[in-house]
């Protein structure tokens, strides 16, 4: 079904949305849940949970891409979720690994003031990405927005993994001048 | 502070546009080899004739329709028509809605047990193939042993009832409208249309209640005309192709209604549908058949699917765009034939409820394109599933006419035509992986299937539509 149909459904309030939103994004939803939770069963409850909210905020939000729109409210569910489980563990899992990579962006001693800050952030990363040639953009995102092992961004773009990283490694370095530009660190 | 934790955070409130694209670059704009969606058009058709032996017949009329079966009605698919949001298109989308929940409820109404037929029938169908592309349609074969049931009685009913699972005739017949009407479907997404046809000797008495039946509850029209007749035949053939878009014509070129026939019974099926995740790239590759090596192209992709790994298969479901709707590929693992599989509890078990079974894995799939036709007889398979009485001059065959000593079943062909819309190949053996448990992130499998396999198209409701065995995938 087309995505505008199945946001008709949710507009009219009819479950058949969760069921079509099933069928056609629940895959893609997992993949990005599992990618972060690296278990099936908090994979599951994580998209699961993903129709609950996307039933709840639409209406009256109107999803300009539905895919897009779920994915968000997955990895923002699924990070929640992991953040609660690992509070007090650290390993080697690509969630941390990028992390770790994204401290370079940052001084130890710099931090965000409020919710007003952390919406600026986003509006300047939004805009810094799309100054990024179309490829660089994607690499960062499969990395930092999809978590992907470095292995898999190396497969997806017929790349070896060493430039991948050097790609990811210049684009952290753009982002963090970008930061020092916008007075934000 | 500011934390990475932030960076992290804020990522997830970027424009909707730049996660679409990311969701998809690589895969699909890289390595885009296919310039368009790719669909898979599948149709079956049956007819059965029956011929008089030592029957006394009169010269007759010209030909001519005598009864129109009324098919059912499908709503198109709202969006092909209309603007979004305006007052038409919210009526269409109110009535195709309407329709599926309709159909939806209509399925569940029926106990007809299909999934049975088609363990019934796989092993006796599919085994043997002597190295060639083989399939069927279970759906087209069950509705047409249906109506060969209406036009009988006495043992030759029992043994078509017995192998068909229904206890009684009448119970049969409303299901069978049922289960058409919760099949048909033509909204310019999915289309799953079913047609049958009665061609009458003019010649012979028909029971007229009989006919009725099976143009108002089998959604049979029914023809009448001089057999022998080119015109007549060429009437039939018309109409085969216009119900299968002419995907069979060869075959459909070589039936001839013989001056002796009393009645040819059709049944066709056609199916069209597209992959919800389309194939982003293809390969010349090897597929390895039992007699060596061909060279065709394979294509990929790489999706979350469901995924069931028996004791000595794999499988994998390919999705359609329409709920639950897909093609199962099932690969026999290294060193295991397609006939052990074949008869295997296990494979039977999974052929009950091949969703319920499986669990959703990261796939790495390669897979080879075919088109193939396939033509069957099926008065020995059907022998040897117990139906045996209609083949010999004892059948009885009452409810056709009032004289019918001496009639049987002389034939019965089946001919199915299933394609899938790219090619392939593979140079490597197939190899399956997969991991369990927590540790690693790739939980994936990779399969390619590069050497014989076995398919099964299932519908909305899950009915098996078609399966087949791929041996060699660019025989036709």
């Amino acid at each position: 079904m087309e995505d505008s149909n199945i946001i008709t459904l949710f507009f009219n309030r009819d479950e058949q949305a969760i069921l079509e939103t099933q069928k056609k994004y629940e895959k893609y939803c997992y993949s990005i849940a599992y990618r972060v939770l690296n278990n099936r069963e908090d994979a599951e409850e994580c998209v699961n949970d993903t129709y609950l909210t996307a039933w709840n905020v639409i209406p009256p939000q109107f999803p300009k891409s539905l895919s897009a729109f779920l994915g968000r409210i997955t990895r923002n569910l699924s990070l929640k979720r992991y953040r609660d489980a690992h509070r007090q563990k650290r390993g080697e899992h690509t969630v941390l690994l990028s992390l770790d990579e994204l401290a370079e962006c940052i001084p130890a001693s710099q931090t965000l003031q409020n919710e007003m800050q952390q919406k600026e952030l986003s509006a300047l990363l939004d805009t810094f990405l799309r100054m990024l040639p179309p490829e660089e953009r994607n690499v960062f995102l499969r990395r930092y927005w999809y978590f992907d092992p470095i292995s898999e961004i190396a497969k997806r773009f017929g790349y070896g993994e060493s430039k991948i990283k050097m790609m990811l490694f210049r684009t952290r370095k753009k982002l963090y001048e970008k930061l020092k530009q916008e007075e934000l660190i | 502070m500011m934390k990475p934790e932030d960076i992290q955070n804020a990522l997830g409130d970027i424009g909707e546009d730049l996660i679409e694209e990311a969701a998809n670059f690589g895969n699909v704009t890289k390595k885009r080899v296919l310039s368009k969606w790719k669909w898979i058009p599948a149709i079956a058709a049956i007819l059965a004739v029956a011929i008089a032996v030592g029957m006394f017949l009169s010269p007759g009329e010209k030909t001519f329709l005598i009864s129109a079966a009324q098919y059912p009605s499908a709503s198109p698919y709202p969006h092909l028509q209309y603007k979004w949001g305006s007052e038409e298109y919210k009526q269409a989308a109110l009535a195709w809605k309407e329709e599926r929940v309709e159909k939806k409820r209509l399925f569940e109404s029926i106990s007809l047990d299909l999934d049975s037929f088609l363990q019934s029938t796989v092993q006796e169908l599919l085994s043997n193939t002597n190295g060639k592309n083989t399939a069927y349609s279970p759906l087209n074969i069950y509705l047409a042993l249906c109506m060969t049931a209406e036009i009988t009685d006495g043992k030759s009913r029992e043994e078509i009832l017995d192998l068909l699972g229904v206890a009684d005739i009448e119970s049969m017949r409303e299901q069978v409208n049922a289960l058409w009407r919760s099949h048909y479907s033509n909204d310019g997404i999915y289309t799953l249309t079913l047609a049958n046809s009665l061609w009458l000797n003019e010649n012979v008495k028909f029971r007229k209640e009989t006919i009725k039946q099976l143009t108002e509850s089998y959604f049979a029209s029914a023809f009448q005309g001089e057999m022998g007749n080119e015109e007549y035949t060429q009437a039939l053939r018309n109409w085969l192709n216009e119900q299968t878009n002419g995907l069979l014509n060869n075959d459909v070129d070589s039936i001839h209604l013989d001056p002796d026939t009393i009645l040819a019974l059709v049944s066709t099926i056609y199916f069209q549908a597209k992959w919800v995740n389309k194939f982003y790239e293809k390969n010349n590759e090897t597929f390895y058949t039992a007699n060596g090596e061909v060279s065709c192209i394979f294509m990929k992709r790489n999706h979350h699917d469901y995924y069931y790994c028996g004791e000595n298969f794999s499988a994998v479901k390919c999705e359609f765009d329409q709920i639950n709707s897909g093609m199962w590929l099932i690969l026999p693992d290294e060193g295991v034939a397609m006939e052990s599989v074949l008869c295997d509890e296990d494979f039977h078990r999974f052929l009950k409820d091949p969703t319920a079974q499986s669990s959703i894995y990261e796939v790495d799939l390669s897979l080879p394109m075919f088109d193939f036709a396939c033509k069957t007889d099926l008065s020995e398979s059907l022998k040897n599933l117990g139906i045996e009485s209609v083949f010999t001059e004892k059948a009885d065959f009452s409810p056709l006419a009032k004289n019918t000593e001496g009639i049987s079943l002389n034939k019965i062909e089946h001919n199915v035509r299933i394609a899938i819309d790219e090619e392939g190949c593979t140079a490597t053996a197939y190899t399956v992986e997969y991991y369990e448990g927590m540790a690693p992130i790739d939980e994936k499998v990779t399969l390619k299937f590069d050497r014989p396999f076995f398919f099964l198209v299932t519908s909305q409701h899950n009915t098996p539509l078609f399966a087949g065995v791929v041996n060699d995938p660019t025989a036709s």
